[in-house]
C-alpha cells in the first residue's frame, strides 16, 4: 500500500467524526422537539379551556344553520353567482314528498344578515310565477312571508304584525325548469338565534288546497344560527401572545374566530442548504402545505387540527421560505366531548432554532475541517511521497551511473537526513571508485615496470647461444610475457578511452551518413556476412564524436559477427526514438541468454563458450562508456522476430552535459582486447 | 669506432637488459641511474644517441629536463624517450622537445634495436649531405627515405621515426585505405588502436603548423585512414 492510500484511509476513518457529529445533533434536535411541543400544548391548553365558554351554545335536537362571515356583500337580485364559492356549504331541506326541497345558505356581511334559498320545486304552478309561498321567522319574533310578484319583484309581509315596516327585502329569478331562487336581506340584529324557514308549496296555484312544505324545523325546534360573533374574536386577541396567531374552530372545522395579528417569522430565512441541512435532520412535520391567510370563512382541513378534533394534542415545525414556525393544536372540551379545537400558530422557537443553526454551521464546519484536513494530509502525503519517490529516482540513477550525484536537499526533517545519507553514502562510494580507480593505474603502471624488465630480459635470453630445450622455455615464458603485457594494454587503452570519452571534441555527425560508410567498409572486410545498413530517416544528425561512435559500432559489429554464422545477415540500423536517435546492430546470432540481462553491458562479463578463447568482454563495457559519454544510454534485447539480438545505443540530439558522467564503479580496465 | 649510446634509466634490470642487448649490437652502451650521473659523464663527451626513462628515481618527470640540457648542447644528437606512461606522449609531443622518437615501454628490444638503427642511419644520410636518396612525391608532400625527414610545399615537417614510418605507409599509396594493424606494422610498434588514433592526430597536429589547411589524412570510418589522391 503506498503512502498515499494509506493517508487516504486515515482521511476516511477522520470523517467519521463529522458523521457521529451528525447523530448526536439529531438526538438533541429530537429531545428539543419533544421539550418544545410539551411546552406549546402546555402553554395552548389554558387558551383553549378559557375559549370552552365561547362556544356557540348547544343546538340539542336542532338544525345548525352557520352563518359564515363575508368579506362582500350580496346583491339581492335573485341570482345565486355571487354566491358560488359558497355553494359547498349549503345545507338541504326536503319536503316529504319528493316533489319540493330547498337548499339555504346564510352570511353575515358587516352587521347584515344575507341568504339564499334555491328552492325545486316540481310544480311551480302556473301564471308565470310560482304560487310558493317562503315564511321565515327569526327567534327575535321578527317573521315574514316573501311571494313571488308577477314582475320577478318578491313581495314580502310581516307575519307577525301587520303594517308598519318591513325591514327585510327579497329578490327571486325562476330557475329555468327546476325551480326558483330567493335572496333576502336582513339587519343583524333583528335575526336572533333561530330561524325557521318554511317553503309551502300549494301546486297548481289553487287557493285552500293543503300544500307540500319543507322546512328547517324540526318538531317544533327552529334551526339554531350560529354566528362567528365578533366578542369571540376580541376574546381571541386577549389571549394571543405577540407575534401569535391564535385560531378558533367548531368540531367540523369551521373557523370561528381567528386573531388578526401577524405571525413573527424567525429571524432569518430558510434557503438553501440551510433548508436542505434542516430537512435532513427531520425538523420538519407533516405536509407541505400550510395554512391559508387568515379569514372566517374557512374550514381547516390541517393534519394539527383534525388530531385535535380527534382528542390529541400536538405541535409540529413548519419550514417555510420566510422562516420557521410552528402550529400547535388542542382540542377544546365542553361536557367531555370535543367542541372545537385551538390553533397556535407561532414562530420557530428561537433557542431550537438558534441551536439548529448553530448545529448546522458545526456539521458544515466539520465537514470542511475534514475535507481540509483531508486535502491538506494527501497534500503532505504527495509531498513525502514525492521527496521519497525523487530521492529514490535519483539513487537508482547513480546507482545506473546516469549521474554522479543526489540533488541537494536542505530540508532538516528525517527525509532530508535520508537524502543526505545517501549523499553521503554516494560521497563515499564515489571515493572508493576514484581510489579504485587510481589503484588500477597504479597497478598497472607498476606491474609495467616488472613486465619489461622479464621481458628485455627474455629478449636478451634469446639472443644468447641457448640449447634448444632452454630455448622452447623460453619461447613458452615470452608467449606468457607477452599475453601478460596484452592485458596490460588492454587495460591501458580502456582507461585512456574514459579520458577521451570526457575530453571528446563534439560536433556534428550525421548517423545515416556513418552507418553507410561503416556498412561498406565492414562488407569490405568481411565477406563470410552479409552487411545492410537499415536506416528510417535521409538523416539523423546528433553532436557527438564521430570517432568515438565508430568505435562503439566496431564493438557491436565484432560481437555480432563472432556470433552470426557464415552467410548471415548483419544489419546497421539507425532509427529515430525519442529526441534522438537509436544507432545498432541487428545479428542473427543466438539471442541473449535471459540470465545476462542487466550485466550484459558490464566489463569482463562475456556471454560467448569459455571454451572460444581468451576473451576479456569488455566490448560492450565500451560501447556503454561511449554511449554515457554523450548523454545517450545502451539498449540490449532479442529480436522480435527471434532471429537474434539487436544491441545499440540510443545518442540525444544534444548531449546534456558531456563530461560529468561518469562509468559505473571500477573501470575495471578495460576495453576490447581481442587477441 | 663503435657507436655510443646512453641508457638514463631508473630501473636496474631494465637499464642492463637494454645496455646489454646494445652491447651485444656493437654499440658502446652505458647505463646511467639518474639525471645528475648522466650530466657528469655527458659533460666530457656527448654519447651519440641517447635513450632516456621519463620518470627517474625521485623525479617523475627527470627525463624531459635531461633532454631540455641535452637538446640545449646539440641539436643534432638522436634521443628516444621511453616511458610506461601513456599520457606522457602527449606531454612530450606537446612540450615540443624535439626528440626523435617516443616509446612506451612495453615494446620488444628487437624494434627498440630498429629504431636506434633507423635514427644512426638518418643521421648517416644528413651528414654525407644527401644527394641522390630514394624519393616519394606526393603533391605537396616529398619524402626522404633515408633521411626519414617530410616535407609539406617545401617547407619540412618536424615527424618522429613512428610518425615518419605512419606517413610513409599512407602517402606511398594514396587512396588505399590502411587499417589499424597495417599502420602498427608499417611503424614497428604493437600498441592498440586507440594509440594509432592519437599518433594520427599528432602527425595532423604538425602538418598544419606548416599549412593550416592541410587536411591529406582521411579517416575512414571503420576501416582506417588513407591519404587523400
Amino acid at each position: 500500500m503506498t503512502l498515499r492510500r494509506q493517508l487516504l484511509l486515515i482521511a476516511l476513518v477522520l470523517a467519521a467524526l463529522p458523521v457521529s457529529g451528525w447523530f448526536t445533533a439529531r438526538e438533541m434536535q429530537t429531545a428539543l422537539r419533544a421539550a418544545e411541543e410539551r411546552a406549546g400544548v402546555a402553554a395552548a391548553q389554558p387558551l383553549a379551556r378559557a375559549m370552552q365558554s365561547w362556544l356557540p351554545a348547544p343546538a340539542a335536537g336542532r338544525i345548525v344553520l352557520p352563518v359564515h362571515p363575508s368579506d362582500y356583500p350580496r346583491s339581492i337580485d335573485g341570482f345565486a353567482d355571487d354566491w358560488q364559492p359558497w355553494f359547498d356549504f349549503a345545507q338541504r331541506f326536503d319536503a316529504r314528498t319528493t316533489t319540493l326541497g330547498f337548499e339555504l345558505q346564510l352570511v353575515a356581511w358587516q352587521r347584515r344578515l344575507q341568504g339564499l334559498l334555491w328552492v325545486r320545486d316540481r310544480t311551480p304552478g302556473g301564471g308565470g310565477r310560482p304560487a310558493d309561498e317562503i315564511q321565515l321567522t327569526f327567534g327575535s319574533g321578527w317573521s315574514f312571508r316573501i311571494t313571488a310578484d308577477v314582475a320577478g319583484t318578491a313581495r314580502v309581509e310581516r307575519l307577525d304584525a301587520a303594517g308598519g315596516d318591513v325591514p327585510l327585502s327579497a329578490a327571486w329569478t325562476r330557475d329555468a325548469g327546476r325551480g326558483y331562487r330567493v335572496e333576502f336581506d336582513l339587519p343583524l340584529s333583528l335575526a336572533g338565534g333561530t330561524l325557521d324557514a318554511t317553503v309551502l308549496d300549494f301546486g297548481d296555484g289553487l287557493p285552500g288546497s293543503r300544500p307540500v312544505v319543507a322546512s328547517t324545523t324540526t318538531g317544533s325546534r327552529p334551526a339554531a344560527l350560529r354566528f362567528s360573533e365578533p366578542a369571540r374574536i376580541a376574546a381571541l386577541e386577549t389571549l394571543a401572545a405577540p407575534g401569535t396567531r391564535l385560531w378558533f374552530v367548531d368540531a367540523a372545522g369551521w373557523v370561528l374566530a381567528v386573531t388578526s395579528g401577524e405571525v413573527e417569522a424567525s429571524a432569518v430565512g430558510l434557503r438553501g442548504w440551510r433548508r436542505t441541512v434542516y430537512r435532513w435532520l427531520g425538523s420538519e412535520e407533516g405536509g407541505a402545505a400550510g395554512l391559508p391567510e387568515p379569514g372566517m370563512d374557512l374550514r381547516l382541513g390541517d393534519g394539527q387540527i383534525t388530531a385535535a378534533l380527534a382528542g390529541v394534542s400536538g405541535s409540529r415545525l413548519r419550514i417555510e421560505p420566510d422562516g420557521v414556525r410552528t402550529l400547535t393544536a388542542v382540542p377544546v372540551m365542553a361536557g367531555g366531548t370535543v367542541r372545537g379545537a385551538l390553533l397556535a400558530e407561532s414562530p420557530g422557537d428561537k433557542l431550537l432554532l438558534v441551536s439548529n443553526r448553530a448545529f448546522a454551521g458545526t456539521v458544515v464546519t466539520a465537514v470542511l475541517a475534514v475535507a481540509l484536513v483531508s486535502i491538506g494530509l494527501l497534500a503532505y502525503a504527495g509531498w513525502l511521497s514525492w521527496r521519497i519517490r525523487r530521492l529514490r529516482d535519483a539513487a537508482e540513477r547513480v546507482a545506473a551511473g546516469e549521474a554522479t550525484a543526489l540533488p541537494r536537499v536542505t530540508a532538516s526533517d528525517e527525509v532530508g537526513d535520508l537524502a543526505r545519507s545517501f549523499e553521503r553514502l554516494v560521497g563515499q562510494l564515489d571515493d572508493y571508485n576514484r581510489y579504485l580507480q587510481g589503484l588500477a593505474g597504479r597497478l598497472a603502471h607498476e606491474l609495467d615496470t616488472p613486465l619489461s624488465i622479464v621481458r628485455s630480459s627474455l629478449d636478451n635470453l634469446q639472443d644468447e647461444g641457448l640449447p634448444e630445450d632452454a630455448r622452447r622455455c623460453v619461447a613458452r615464458a615470452r608467449e606468457g610475457a607477452d599475453r601478460l603485457a596484452g592485458i596490460f594494454r588492454a587495460m591501458r587503452e580502456a582507461r585512456r578511452l574514459e579520458e577521451s570519452v570526457n575530453r571528446a571534441e563534439l560536433g556534428p555527425v550525421d548517423l545515416v551518413a556513418l552507418v553507410r560508410a561503416c556498412t561498406e567498409a565492414y562488407g569490405a572486410v568481411d565477406t563470410a556476412h552479409r552487411w545492410a545498413a537499415v536506416v528510417s530517416h535521409e538523416a539523423a544528425p546528433v553532436t557527438g564524436a564521430d570517432e568515438l561512435i565508430v568505435q562503439a559500432l566496431d564493438k557491436l559489429t565484432d560481437n555480432a559477427r563472432s556470433f552470426t554464422p557464415e552467410g548471415g545477415q548483419i544489419e546497421l540500423v539507425v532509427r529515430r526514438r525519442g529526441r534522438g536517435w537509436w544507432l545498432g546492430v541487428r545479428d542473427e546470432g543466438p539471442g541473449l541468454p535471459a540470465t545476462m540481462a542487466g550485466h550484459l553491458f558490464d566489463s569482463m562479463v562475456s556471454v560467448r563458450d569459455p571454451g572460444d578463447g581468451f576473451h576479456l568482454g569488455l566490448g560492450l563495457h565500451v560501447v556503454r562508456l561511449i554511449a554515457q559519454g554523450h548523454g545517450g544510454k545502451v539498449t540490449a534485447r532479442n529480436r522480435r522476430d527471434g532471429a537474434g539480438a539487436e544491441i545499440g545505443l540510443w545518442l540525444p540530439e544534444r548531449p546534456r552535459e558531456v563530461g560529468t558522467r561518469r562509468p559505473r564503479l571500477v573501470s575495471d580496465g578495460s576495453a576490447a582486447y581481442t587477441p | 669506432m663503435s657507436r655510443s649510446v646512453a641508457v638514463v634509466e631508473d630501473e636496474a634490470a631494465i637499464r642492463q637488459n637494454y645496455v646489454e642487448a646494445l652491447a651485444r649490437y656493437g654499440y658502446d652502451a652505458r647505463g646511467y641511474s639518474d639525471r645528475e650521473s648522466a650530466l657528469a659523464a655527458f659533460a666530457a663527451r656527448l654519447p651519440d644517441l641517447v635513450i632516456i626513462d621519463v620518470g627517474l628515481g625521485s623525479e617523475p618527470e627527470g627525463g624531459f629536463d635531461l633532454c631540455r640540457e641535452l637538446r640545449g648542447r646539440s641539436q643534432a644528437l638522436p634521443i628516444i624517450f621511453l616511458t610506461a606512461r601513456d599520457s606522457d606522449l602527449d606531454i612530450i609531443s606537446g612540450l615540443r622537445l624535439g626528440a626523435d622518437d617516443y616509446l612506451s615501454k612495453d615494446i620488444s628490444l628487437q624494434h627498440l634495436l630498429a629504431r636506434v638503427v633507423a635514427l644512426f642511419r638518418r643521421l648517416e644520410v644528413l651528414g654525407s649531405g644527401g644527394g641522390a636518396e630514394e624519393r616519394v612525391e606526393q603533391g605537396d608532400l616529398a619524402i626522404e627515405i633515408e633521411s626519414m625527414t617530410v616535407s609539406w610545399q617545401g617547407q619540412p615537417v618536424a615527424l618522429t621515426v613512428t610518425e615518419f614510418w605512419l606517413v610513409h605507409a599512407l602517402a606511398r599509396f594514396p587512396g588505399h585505405v590502411k587499417n589499424r594493424d597495417q599502420l602498427m606494422d608499417a611503424a614497428k610498434i604493437v600498441v592498440d588502436a586507440g594509440t594509432i588514433t592519437s599518433h594520427i592526430k599528432r602527425i595532423r597536429k604538425k602538418f598544419h603548423r606548416v599549412d593550416p589547411a592541410f587536411d591529406e589524412i582521411d579517416t575512414v570510418h571503420g576501416m582506417g585512414y588513407r591519404w587523400r589522391q
